[in-house]
């Protein structure tokens, strides 16, 4: 029976989730939150997600929210299909994790608020804070010059191979690239840039991104 | 050869990997790094964590930093000793572990530093309360924490009826937001007190409380 994700395939978040479930072709069905009519705040929804945010995963009768979590619930779950994702052995999968946390902390934040004041306020019809939004972008040059620096050493960020910490980071570079207008902190720098054009052509995003009609 | 913690006794990251190591009884030599005079945004700090940011862990020729990812491998290497943090024979109270990993670090964390960072923090550094800061996350930790209270009151710890690395990860923060006058936030909610309560009367957390303060 294919994984039920509940939420939206433009939500970052979702996905993260999807993404992982590509790669390692786990089968799943995407129910739609409808989030402009604020369906992810209401009762039936916050009985399985009580912060009512997107996604939400059903697997049979097991239910499990926060992205980072599902991506690796299903990496351990299917360890046998793709085993290089979390890493080989003990000391790979704590790189992996040290660079996971990079994303969730150092980079995330970052790409979210810029997003927020740039692309998602505007649609909204509010004012984005321009101030803020510059501080963030000065702030992601120099966590990008990290990036740089880590991967002038190696190909991916965790080693030499492609695992979750690399697919955590696509969903908010895409949106840094495309809505927010802010591709040049990529393609600036040579290996950061190198490692997009990577680990964006995967065919399993590029079937997310048809997914998406992007 | 015993592990090496970069970082300081009083420091929300630093305090965290500690909780985990006296969980898991692993030795460990805590390293002092000098935040005063800067010592972490230079080299050779830097090429241990090039974020600039403490702790970090040397364990033999392995060096990891952030204080999530630090705890996990912890709790990974000593699964078979000490308390059972992430369930990890369990695959479903394993995932739940996570979730709950997860809230603390997407959306506890961000309701409740900034709260620490204008009341204990900022002031231990000179800075004046920024009391705006703290109105505009009250009402959204306020929210954070009825679910935490509705949660709570159907298992006795965030994951299930089992302590975790989920609960150990909002010791830090936790013991510092209840030294400010927030505190009535978690006082008010009778499951989180209980909760808050019982995870910080354990002896792994007992053990390095007494350095946790800003002076």
């Amino acid at each position: 029976m294919a994984v039920k994700v509940y939420g939206t395939v433009e939500s970052a978040c979702t996905q993260r989730v999807i993404a992982c479930l590509l790669e390692m072709g786990v089968d799943f069905e995407l129910v739609h939150v409808d989030l402009d009519a604020g369906e992810h705040k209401r009762p039936e929804f916050l009985v399985h997600q009580p912060f009512g945010q997107v996604p939400v995963i059903e697997d049979g009768d097991f239910r499990l929210y926060e992205s980072r979590a599902i991506v690796r619930y299903y990496v351990a779950k299917y360890a046998d299909r793709v085993p290089s994702l979390m890493g080989n052995n003990l000391e790979e999968r704590a790189m992996v994790d040290q660079w996971l946390e990079v994303e969730a902390h150092n980079f995330n934040d970052l790409i979210f608020t810029l997003v927020l004041q740039l692309v998602i306020l505007p649609r909204m019809g509010e004012p984005g804070d321009l101030a803020l939004a510059h501080s963030c972008e000065q702030k992601l040059e120099k966590v990008l010059d990290v990036y740089e620096q880590r991967l002038s050493k190696c190909n991916y960020l965790a080693g030499d191979s492609f695992t979750l910490a690399d697919l955590s980071h696509l969903p908010g570079i895409r949106y840094l690239m495309n809505e927010a207008n802010m591709g040049h902190l990529i393609t600036e720098r040579k290996n950061v840039n190198g490692w997009w054009q990577d680990i964006s052509n995967r065919p399993s995003w590029k079937k997310l991104m048809k997914l998406a009609g992007y | 050869m015993a592990m090496k913690l970069y970082g300081l006794p009083m420091s929300t990251c630093t305090t965290r990997v500690m909780a985990c190591l006296h969980e898991k009884g692993v030795d460990f030599e805590l390293v002092p790094v000098n935040l005063g005079t800067g010592e972490h945004k230079q080299p050779p700090f830097l090429s241990k964590n090039p974020f600039g940011q403490i702790p970090v862990l040397e364990d033999g020729d392995l060096t990891l930093f952030e204080s999530r990812a630090i705890t996990a491998y912890v709790a990974e290497k000593c699964k078979e000793t000490g308390t059972d943090l992430m369930r990890h024979t369990n695959p479903k109270e394993a995932a739940m572990v996570k979730v709950w990993m997860e809230v603390e670090s997407q959306t506890f964390n961000p309701a409740i530093s900034p709260i620490v960072l204008e009341y204990v923090i900022g002031p231990s550094m000179g800075k004046k309360t920024e009391q705006a800061v703290v109105d505009g996350c009250m009402g959204k930790l306020g929210q954070v924490l009825d679910v935490y209270e509705s949660r709570l009151s159907t298992c006795k710890y965030l994951a299930g009826d089992f302590y975790s690395m989920a609960d150990l990860h909002h010791l830090p923060f936790m013991h510092y937001f209840m030294t400010t006058p927030c505190a009535s936030m978690v006082k008010d909610r009778p499951h989180v007190m209980a909760w808050w309560q019982d995870i910080s009367s354990r002896p792994a957390f007992k053990k390095m409380v007494g350095a946790m303060t800003f002076g």
